[in-house]
């Protein structure tokens, strides 16, 4: 399986995505208050009593009496000077720009409050001052033009102060409406502030809450179910807790439930079948001892008692007789032999490999002399295995590596890489070879390749090898090249604490 | 100890007619003149040892060649028998038998056997052991006299 390696436990996603939910949330309710008391301060801006908008209004007024009086000093002048005197008009510029000005507070008011009455208000009072104004510019262009002051004041004083009085009128007016835009702006900004805040603290609430519940509705369950899950994987026959839940980790863990009872059911049938088996074979060879002692024996016993006393045929049968019950003697000795394999106790200690080859180099001691081999070994290491059982092992593969070899000089060479857990151990040798169709085979009990006359043996050897391995928890196989030579892998692990195969 | 070279009186407890007669063939062959005394169970052996019943007149053994697995009372049990009774228990008992089970060997020297041997299936290998038990123990070892 191919699944992306997940680098944080689900609770502290979950923790880590509704942080950032709240974090998000505070930002939110940061920024909305911020905004908020901005909106409240131009509120309060507006709302003072020395507010910018109410001095343009007190302004506007006294300015268009200053302009109306300056008109009037300038058309009574006209009596003594002709065409007036141009100096008294400097108050009425001088007030125009004022009112100019004062306009344009008042425009900037009008952009920030956006009432629509005040827009209206604002436009009369503009349009009529625009009215007096050019008024006031028809009589002044007049009098320059050297009329006299019965013909230029056309404009009557009760005109300017309509204007005046409106303007005061809005004043008043705007003055009102920006007090309550203002209370209103105020209270609405208070009010919402507040329920920010009460927002706020209900969200962080709830997603804080909610965090805790998925944590342990999701998190615990599966931690639960992950302890026994690991329980079972150390070799208890445990089943997890039964879930009454019935959302999708009360499936999980009744699904879960379900494959261990079956996995427990399946593991103690082969348990008692595999028992079965192993206590069959003990029983079956350790009973045909007794009446094969018993053939062989006195089969032995005519031989040596009546061998050339009898004619060649009682001979030829005695020789058939006791060649038959010493096979079957082998055969069951070696089945006997490999049914302890598995029924030992694998007993794991630290074994040093090295004693163990040196062991079972010293029991074919007599067959390497004989065939003058050459076995050699790189540096050897410690592994947790059985002690009798390793010297088996080596035993078994030096001794099959020596009598599978045509060359004048068998060479077997032994060496061992760590992997990880394990060691890597690979016994090498310049035999005859196995071809890759038989490289299974070859390991099952009793399989031979080649006539007894041929290579004597009963089949036994590497199965007991595989068994050995298998049940110190290593795994073994084999590289082989006809006519060149064969490598016989297996691994042994390194330390304790690694399951043991039944 | 000359009475025993001239005679060497051997109880053999084993209920398998073949096995007693392939060590009887063994013991024919050995170095030294003896009787073999057979008996087929435990109970019987106890028997013969202490004189009982049909054994009155039976000889004092010099040695005891004991099977383990046996009907009514195993080899255990005598083995066990022998070594608690103080007028018996310097007889020396060889167990041979076809057990190779490390438990049987060691329940039997925990039961004080005096040696435990694993019955030789080859004919050959058979009759040579059993010469050699009937040798050590009538000529090499020193036994305290009756």
């Amino acid at each position: 399986m191919n699944l992306r390696p997940v680098r944080l436990p689900l609770f502290v996603r979950i923790a880590a995505g509704y942080g950032l939910i709240l974090l998000v949330m505070l930002a939110i309710a940061a920024l909305t208050l911020v905004r908020l008391r901005e909106g409240a301060s131009v509120a309060d801006r507006l709302g003072r009593e020395d507010a910018p908008a109410l001095q343009a209004i007190d302004d506007l007024k006294v300015q268009i009496g200053n302009e109306q009086i300056a008109v009037n000093r300038f058309l009574l002048s006209s009596e003594v000077t002709p065409r007036g005197r141009e100096d008294f008009l400097a108050p009425y510029f001088r007030s125009h720009d004022v009112i100019f000005g004062d306009l344009a507070v008042l425009n900037g008011l009008e952009g920030d409050s956006g009432s629509k009455e005040l827009t209206t208000t604002l436009t009369g009072l503009r349009n009529q001052i625009q009215i007096v104004e050019a008024e006031s510019d028809k009589e002044i262009a007049a009098i320059r033009d050297g009329a006299s002051i019965e013909v230029a004041n056309s404009m009557d004083f009760a005109e300017a102060d309509a204007v005046r009085s409106l303007a005061a009128g809005i004043g008043d007016e705007v003055a009102l409406s920006i007090r309550v835009s203002a209370a209103d702006a105020q209270r609405s900004a208070s009010e919402s502030t507040r329920l920010v805040v009460i927002a706020s603290v209900l969200g962080i609430g709830l997603s804080l809450l909610v965090a805790a519940l998925v944590t342990v509705s999701i998190s615990a369950p599966l931690g639960r179910l992950t302890a026994t899950a690991d329980r079972i994987a150390a070799g208890e026959m445990i089943e997890p807790a039964p879930s009454h839940r019935r959302d999708e980790i009360g499936s999980l863990s009744r699904a879960v439930t379900k494959m261990v009872q079956t996995l427990n059911q399946q593991a103690g049938e082969l348990k008692r079948s595999n028992g079965d088996l192993e206590q069959f074979a003990y029983v079956a060879s350790h009973d045909l001892q007794e009446p094969l002692r018993m053939v062989s024996g006195f089969t032995g016993l005519l031989k040596r008692r009546y061998a050339g006393k009898l004619d060649a045929d009682a001979d030829e049968y005695i020789e058939f007789a006791v060649g038959g019950a010493n096979r079957m003697q082998a055969l069951i000795n070696d089945l006997l032999s490999y049914s302890r394999v598995g029924r030992e106790e694998v007993a794991g200690k630290p074994v040093d490999t090295q004693i163990a080859l040196d062991q079972a180099l010293a029991n074919l001691s007599t067959a390497i002399e004989e065939r003058s081999a050459l076995v050699s070994s790189g540096e050897l290491p410690t592994v947790w295995a059985n002690q009798g059982m390793v010297v088996r092992l080596f035993q078994n593969l030096i001794g099959n590596a020596l009598k599978f070899c045509k060359a004048e000089r068998p060479i077997v060479r032994i060496q061992a890489e760590a992997r990880g857990a394990e060691w890597l151990f690979s016994v090498a040798d310049n035999g005859i070879g196995i071809e890759a169709q038989y490289k299974d085979r070859i390991f099952m009990i009793f399989q031979r390749l080649h006539k007894q006359s041929e290579y004597p043996g009963t089949g036994i050897g590497l199965a007991v090898c595989k068994r050995i391995v298998e049940r110190t928890g290593g795994r073994m196989w084999l590289e082989s090249e006809p006519g060149k030579g064969t490598t016989f892998f297996f691994t042994l692990p390194a330390t304790g604490g690694q399951q043991i195969a039944a | 100890m000359s009475d025993i070279h001239e005679l060497v009186q051997i109880l053999l407890v084993e209920d398998n007619p073949g096995d007693v007669r392939l060590t009887q063939e063994a013991l024919k062959e050995a170095k030294f003149r003896n009787t073999v005394h057979v008996v087929g169970d435990g109970v019987e052996a106890l028997a013969y040892l202490r004189q009982q019943g049909k054994y009155s007149a039976a000889t004092r053994p010099h040695m005891v060649m004991l099977d383990l697995n046996m009907p009514r009372m195993d080899g255990r049990e005598v083995l066990e028998a022998i070594k608690k009774d103080p007028d018996l228990r310097r007889i020396p008992v060889v167990v041979l038998t076809s057990s190779e089970a490390e438990t049987d060997i060691a329940r039997a020297y925990e039961l004080y056997a005096n040696c435990y041997v694993t019955k030789p299936v080859d004919i050959d290998h058979f009759l040579q052991v059993v010469k050699s038990i009937e040798e050590f123990w009538v000529e090499i070892v020193r036994l305290p006299s009756q």
